[in-house]
């Protein structure tokens, strides 16, 4: 659970700079060693379920694959003349460097999806905003705005489903096509909208009701504080980054 | 702050209130005064103005309105333009209709959490009101629980929680029980009135149901249709000399205080009441309470259910039920909040296609029944008339079904306009359904499945949000219903709703059922049992049995 405990701002900060300085990168080697030490780093350090992690990759990594296939399909002519050949067969012509080259932007969705996961499955919603609020002084106005309505998409749903059986009931048929189901979504949208304004009202005047002002708070009953632990989780990113470095330029 | 002692908490002086686009005030040149240790009730019809008064006591009107305000409000002595905005809400305290949407965060300690660090407090000041308010509320232990999986009286009491936290001076209820089991009520209740006596709190409720609260509340305030305050005195006064209001304005007073109406020396205690009451009031009662049961002989069965099993995601919320309802017969199925009543109605509306078991409407079995064909047999009327609108205007909306079965046009022309005359909303053919009142929604709703003579109606929770005109109109149409020797199922959690209409109950608890019978034999099963399943005794029975205690008594000496 210890990746539970980093501190989520500092934990948001670390993934957006390791994203923002493999971009400048372009090396499925770099990637890879990267990418298999944020796994061990999911599973040794936190709870997470393979399941689950494993159903959220799966859409990245069939991007990845469609990614190294349209290289592979569409190549850049004008770059292709210098590089070494690999097979041709047909019109289909494969080069050493093209192929590197998809399998670093395959393998840069798989690394960032990684490092997504590694943020999301993580951090708790309420604790990511409570330090947005206290470490990057986001107005507490916004982020208490934000997790009254994170409250309401569970209300919202519930209510999507309410209103199909009552529409079933009253006789319209279950939507088959996909043009039926547009023209049901459609007349979901104002009662929906007219019942979530109304909650959201409601909503507001509880808060203001409370006492709430949107004024800075002088006391945290939950405080989420930076410690010694989060620089560890900043040198471990920074280390594996490193070792992935070194590691690729080896094999280079 | 600018609190001056002695002077009302709140004060209103020839206030009133229009809403922007309308021309009407909602609230009509009112003028009271609250003062500390007051428990005053607000009461009257729906559209009279209560919650717009609410929102004007604590604040939120008119500042966050498009509205028109004339008069001026006090708080402890000072104006309220001499308040910054936000501060009086630390000192009035309210507590909301809708359970859902009254919190912003997610566990309760953090719901409670929220209110304090809106007030500045120190953490550890903070620590110690969230045990102490919890402890007092009955939430003992439940600091870490996800709000939205509470039930609804849960929830009232996590409201009433943040609340006590805040030591505000004044607790305003704006019809806080509106959709909770009997018990679940009756427990708040009880629980406010202690601790109104050991904080000497100040508390305002707005309720259209009297039940439980006249016996501590000391001041009524009724409103009229209007928006003008038609009482404003003590409640006991008030109950004694100005009865009729009461009964104009459609209020829900307890059974006990009926009885005494025109008496001299009128009591809010009923335990005083009755060892007060003489043998002749008694026989008086009896009299009264002699209800006409609707025979029913032993009709074919419409709907047969047998063990029925029904989970969803590996949870189980209905086990091994079987019942069997034959035509022309009223039913109702009772039960805590969550029992699964609503889950079993749909489930005969077969609307949930997987389950365990067997349901067979007329003999074939559910699923065997084409939609349309299934829709001829059976209406549904939700709890939230809303859902169930299919169209822009009011019109087309009650034509609806009629439309469906591809009738000729003018006959569904005439039978619409028939219909909207009876339930009284001729003149409204062109409006939206969402901008009704809540009754004339409720009314659109039912019509809207009633109008293709179905021979089985399934109510869920129709008394929901509605007030006593519109439950005698319910009511009425229920009862005509019996007469015609049509099915209804009704879902609810108003015995006296049960006690009133229903041939049979059926008792669910937990997902299982509890009791299959008469609505009589399950009186007599005793209160005890019932608080088993978050209900009560309907007031009327209650006392019925009380009676036959008493005479019993009476017979021995």
């Amino acid at each position: 659970m210890w990746l539970h405990t980093i501190n989520p701002s500092v934990k948001l900060l670390t993934v957006l700079a390791s994203v923002f300085v493999l971009a400048l990168f372009l090396d499925p080697v770099l990637y890879l060693i990267f990418w298999v030490g944020l796994i061990l780093m999911t599973f040794t350090l936190s709870q997470t379920s393979w399941k689950v992690w494993s159903l959220l990759t799966a859409p990245f990594v069939f991007m990845a694959v469609g990614y190294v296939w349209t290289a592979m399909l569409f190549p850049n002519e004008s770059l292709m003349a210098q590089e070494t050949l690999i097979f041709e067969w047909g019109w289909l012509r494969l080069t050493e460097e093209s192929l590197l080259r998809s399998a670093g932007l395959g393998m840069r969705v798989i690394t960032f999806s990684a490092l997504s996961l590694l943020f999301v499955l993580t951090t708790k919603p309420t604790y990511f905003m409570l330090s947005l609020m206290q470490q990057l002084k986001l107005p507490t106005r916004l982020a208490y705005g934000i997790m009254a309505g994170y409250q309401f998409l569970p209300l919202i749903k519930e209510e999507f489903q309410i209103m199909q059986r009552a529409q079933q009931i009253r006789g319209v048929g279950r939507p088959r096509t996909i043009k039926e189901r547009v023209i049901q979504w459609k007349s979901f949208i104002i009662p929906l909208l007219a019942s979530a304004i109304r909650k959201a009202e409601r909503t507001a005047i509880a808060m203001e009701s409370k006492g709430f002002t949107g004024e800075p708070r002088t006391h945290w009953y939950r405080k989420i504080s930076v410690g010694q632990r989060d620089f560890v989780f900043i040198g471990i990113i920074g280390a594996l980054f490193l070792l992935s470095y070194i590691g690729s330029s080896f094999f280079n | 702050m600018p609190k001056r002692l002695n002077s009302p908490v709140i004060s209103f002086d020839r206030v009133s209130y229009r809403h922007s686009e309308e021309l009407d005030p909602v609230v009509n040149n009112v003028s009271f005064a609250i003062h500390q240790g007051d428990g005053v009730l607000i009461a009257g019809p729906s559209g009279a103005g209560k919650s717009t008064i609410t929102m004007l006591m604590n604040g939120i009107l008119p500042a966050n309105g498009s509205g028109v305000m004339e008069g001026s409000i006090h708080w402890f002595g000072t104006p309220a333009s001499e308040w910054t905005s936000g501060a009086v809400s630390k000192h009035i305290g309210m507590m909301f209709q809708d359970p859902e949407s009254q919190f912003c965060m997610t566990t309760v300690e953090e719901e409670l959490a929220f209110g304090l660090e809106n007030l500045h407090l120190p953490r550890e000041e903070m620590k110690s009101r969230i045990i102490s308010s919890l402890l007092q509320t009955g939430l003992a232990g439940y600091e870490k629980r996800v709000i939205q999986s509470l039930s609804g009286g849960q929830k009232q009491r996590v409201a009433l929680a943040c609340l006590l936290a805040m030591k505000t001076d004044i607790l305003l209820l704006d019809e806080p029980f509106a959709n909770i089991d009997p018990l679940s009520r009756l427990e708040l209740i009880q629980c406010l009135a202690q601790l109104k006596r050991t904080l000497d709190l100040t508390i305002v409720v707005i309720d259209h149901d009297l039940n439980g609260w006249v016996e501590w509340m000391n001041r009524a305030i009724l409103l009229d249709s209007e928006g003008s305050i038609q009482v404003n005195q003590p409640l006991k006064e008030a109950l004694t000399q100005r009865y009729e209001v009461f009964d104009q304005l459609t209020i829900d007073l307890p059974l006990f205080i009926q009885l005494q109406q025109g008496q001299a020396g009128l009591t809010v205690n009923e335990q005083e009441w009755r060892k007060r009451i003489t043998e002749e009031q008694v026989n008086r009662i009896r009299q009264k309470q002699d209800s006409v049961k609707h025979e029913i002989s032993l009709s074919p069965p419409v709907i047969e259910v047998n063990n029925l099993s029904y989970s969803v995601k590996e949870h189980l919320i209905l086990r091994d039920i079987s019942l069997t309802i034959r035509e022309g017969e009223t039913v109702a199925f009772c039960g805590h909040n969550g029992a699964g009543k609503s889950t079993l109605a749909l489930l005969i509306a077969g609307l949930f296609p997987d389950y365990e078991g067997t349901i067979s409407l007329k003999g074939r079995p559910v699923e065997e029944y084409a939609n349309q064909e299934i829709r001829s047999e059976i209406g549904y009327v939700f709890q939230n008339p809303e859902h169930q609108f299919v169209e822009h205007t009011v019109v087309d909306d009650v034509g609806f079904g009629l439309r469906v079965k591809k009738l000729d046009a003018d006959m569904i022309k005439q039978r619409v306009q028939a219909t909207l005359q009876k339930i009284g909303l001729s003149g409204y053919e062109d409006r939206h359904p969402l901008s009704l009142s809540q009754g004339q929604k409720r009314r659109l709703s039912v019509a809207g499945m009633t109008i293709d003579d179905l021979n089985i109606l399934l109510l869920d929770e129709p008394t929901y949000g509605q007030d006593a005109h519109s439950m005698k109109n319910l009511v009425r149409m229920l009862k005509q219903r019996q007469m015609e020797g049509k099915t209804t199922l009704i879902v609810t959690h108003d015995m006296e709703l049960v006690h009133r209409l229903a041939d049979r109950t059926i008792l669910l608890s937990n997902g299982e059922i509890k009791f299959q019978g008469t609505a009589d034999a399950m009186w007599d099963l005793g209160e005890v049992f019932l608080k088993q399943h978050g209900l009560l005794l309907p007031p009327s029975v209650r006392l019925q049995q009380w009676i036959g205690g008493f005479q019993h008594v009476a017979a021995h000496h």
